[in-house]
C-alpha cells in the first residue's frame, strides 16, 4: 500500500491545472450564491470575458478539426469549458473579487484554528480548564504539525508544572496549620484567540492563566505567513529598522496615553525602569490591517492594574 | 484560496479514478464549478471540505460510468504513470490494477483513507455512509485485495 501511495503522490500534475481551476472560478463567479440565497455581486470584467470566450471558441473549433474528440461532459462542464483558457491569475488577483469572496467557503482562507483538545480537571487542589488550539489547513503539513505539537507540549508542560506547584502549595498550607477545607484550588486555564485570518496571514495568541495566591498570565504568539508557511517577524512587517520604528511609535503612544486620568506607566522613578525598547523576542500579533500590534504583559512597563498593554505600529510608507 | 492551494490533491484524486489527464482536468474544473454554483446548498460552512470532496468524487464516478458506456474496452491508461523503479513494477502494478478494478465506492474508501489520510468519520460524511459501514467495507476491500494478490502470486 505504501508503494501504491508513492505512485499516487508522484502523479504528474499537468501545467494546465492552475488555469483550469481559474477557468472554473471565472465561469462560476457570477453565479455564486451564499447560504442565504443572495447572489454576491462580483464585478466582471467584460473585456476579459469577451476575449476569453472568443479564444475559447477558436480553440474548440481547432479541437474539433484536430484529433482530439470533444467529450460530452454534461451541461455544467460545457458551460465551464467555455471559459477554459486565457484567464490566467488575473481573476484571482483582482482585489474587488478577492475582497468580496474571502469569506466564501472554498474561496476563502484554507487555514483555520480550532480547539484541538479540551481538558478539564477539578479537584481539591486544582481547577484546570484547558482549550488547546490546533491549526488546520496549512499547505505545509510539517510546519502545521510542528506548530501543533509545540503548542500542545508547551501548554501541557505548563499546566503540569502549575499542578505540581499547587500540590506543594497545598501541602505547605496544611503543614503550616491551614485548614485543608479552606484551601482554594489553584485556577489554571489555557485559551486562545484568533486575531487575524486572511489568505495571507494567520495570527493568534495562546494564553495561559494561573490564579493562586497571585495571578499570572503567559501569552504565546503565533504569526504565520500562509503563503510561505514561515513565521512572520517584526522585521518582515516593519523593515530593517523595525526596532527604532517600533520604539519611536510606542514611546509616542505611551506619552499620549499617560495624559489620561489614572494612567500610569513606569518611568524610572521609584527605581522601576519603564519602557526603553522592544525585546529580542517581543510578543506581537497582527491586526486586520496587517500591522503588528506589540503586546506587553502585566507589570512589564506599567503597574499591574493597567492590564495587558497593546500598541499598534504602522509600517513605514513604501513597505 | 482553498481551491487553488489544494488543486493538486483534487487532480490526484480525479486521476486515480479515470487514469487520463485530460479527463481528470475536466473533472476538477467541473467539480469546482458545480460546487461554486451550489454553494447555497452547503448548510454548514465548516463542512465545506467534505462537502466539496463529495462533489468531486461524484463527478469522478459519473465520468467513470460515462467512460464505461462510451468505451467498452479497458479505459485504464498506464502510460501516464510515473516511472517506476526497477523491482517495484510487477507486484505493485498488480495491486494497482486490483485497486482500479474495485467498485467506485470501494476505490474511494481506499484512496481517501490511504492516499489522502482522511479520517473514517470524514470518509463516511463524504460518501454518505455510516462510519461502521465504511469500516466494514474497508476491511472487506483490504481482505479482497490481499486474496486477489495472493491468488495471482500463487499462479506465478
Amino acid at each position: 500500500m505504501k508503494q501504491l501511495r508513492d505512485i499516487y503522490e508522484r502523479t504528474p500534475i499537468p501545467a494546465e491545472l492552475e488555469e483550469r481551476v481559474n477557468a472554473a472560478l471565472a465561469a462560476a463567479k457570477d453565479e455564486i450564491k451564499t447560504e442565504t440565497g443572495e447572489y454576491i455581486a462580483i464585478n466582471k470584467n467584460n473585456k476579459d470575458f469577451a476575449a476569453a470566450e472568443a479564444k475559447q471558441e477558436r480553440e474548440e473549433r481547432n479541437k474539433m478539426g484536430g484529433k482530439k474528440v470533444f467529450k460530452r461532459v454534461g451541461a455544467a462542464a460545457a458551460a465551464a469549458v467555455i471559459l477554459t483558457a486565457g484567464f490566467g491569475v488575473g481573476v484571482i488577483k483582482n482585489e474587488a473579487f478577492a475582497a468580496s469572496v474571502s469569506d466564501i467557503p472554498l474561496l476563502g482562507a484554507l487555514a483555520k484554528v480550532i480547539t484541538g483538545e479540551e481538558i478539564t480537571k477539578v479537584d481539591d487542589v486544582v481547577d484546570i480548564h484547558m482549550k488547546i488550539p490546533k491549526v488546520e489547513g496549512l499547505s505545509d503539513k510539517t510546519v502545521e504539525n510542528r506548530i501543533n505539537n509545540e503548542i500542545r507540549d508547551k501548554m501541557t508542560a505548563k499546566v503540569e508544572e502549575a499542578e505540581r506547584r499547587a500540590i506543594e502549595d497545598k501541602k505547605a498550607w496544611i503543614d503550616t496549620g491551614g485548614d485543608p477545607k479552606e484551601y482554594v484550588p489553584r485556577y489554571i486555564s489555557v485559551d486562545y484567540s484568533v486575531k487575524t485570518l486572511t489568505d495571507d496571514v494567520l495570527s493568534f495568541i495562546v494564553s495561559e492563566m494561573e490564579i493562586g495566591a497571585n495571578a499570572a498570565y503567559d501569552l504565546h504568539y503565533y504569526n504565520i505567513d500562509l503563503q510561505t508557511n514561515k513565521d512572520l517577524t517584526l522585521k518582515d512587517l516593519l523593515g530593517e529598522n523595525y526596532i527604532a520604528i517600533a520604539n519611536e511609535q510606542i514611546a509616542a503612544q505611551i506619552a499620549e496615553r499617560s495624559k489620561e486620568e489614572g494612567a500610569v506607566f513606569f518611568d524610572g522613578s521609584d527605581g522601576i525602569e519603564g519602557f526603553k525598547s522592544i525585546s529580542e523576542n517581543q510578543g506581537f500579533y497582527i491586526d486586520g490591517k496587517g500591522h503588528p500590534v506589540i503586546v506587553f504583559n502585566k507589570y512589564e512597563i506599567a503597574p499591574g492594574y493597567m492590564g495587558i498593554l497593546e500598541f499598534e505600529v504602522t509600517p513605514p510608507k513604501g513597505l | 484560496m482553498y481551491v487553488q492551494s489544494e488543486r493538486e490533491r483534487f487532480y490526484r484524486i480525479a486521476f486515480s479514478y479515470v487514469r487520463n489527464s485530460d479527463t481528470a482536468l475536466d473533472i476538477v474544473q467541473q467539480a469546482i464549478y458545480r460546487a461554486l454554483r451550489s454553494l447555497d446548498t452547503l448548510q454548514e460552512p465548516r463542512y465545506a471540505e467534505t462537502w466539496f470532496y463529495r462533489i468531486l468524487i461524484n463527478t469522478c464516478i459519473d465520468e467513470l460510468r460515462r467512460m464505461q458506456r462510451w468505451i467498452p474496452t479497458d479505459p485504464v491508461e498506464f502510460a501516464s504513470l510515473p516511472d517506476l523503479e526497477a523491482g517495484e513494477c510487477d507486484s505493485v502494478m498488480d495491486l494497482l490494477r486490483a485497486v482500479d478494478a474495485l467498485e467506485p465506492e470501494e476505490q474511494s474508501i481506499i484512496v481517501l483513507r490511504y492516499f489522502e489520510d482522511l479520517k473514517l468519520r470524514d470518509i463516511a460524511e463524504i460518501l454518505d455512509m455510516n462510519v461502521s459501514t465504511v469500516k466494514n467495507k474497508l476491511y472487506k476491500t483490504l481482505a479482497n485485495l490481499k486474496v486477489e494478490l495472493n491468488g495471482e502470486e500463487e499462479k506465478e
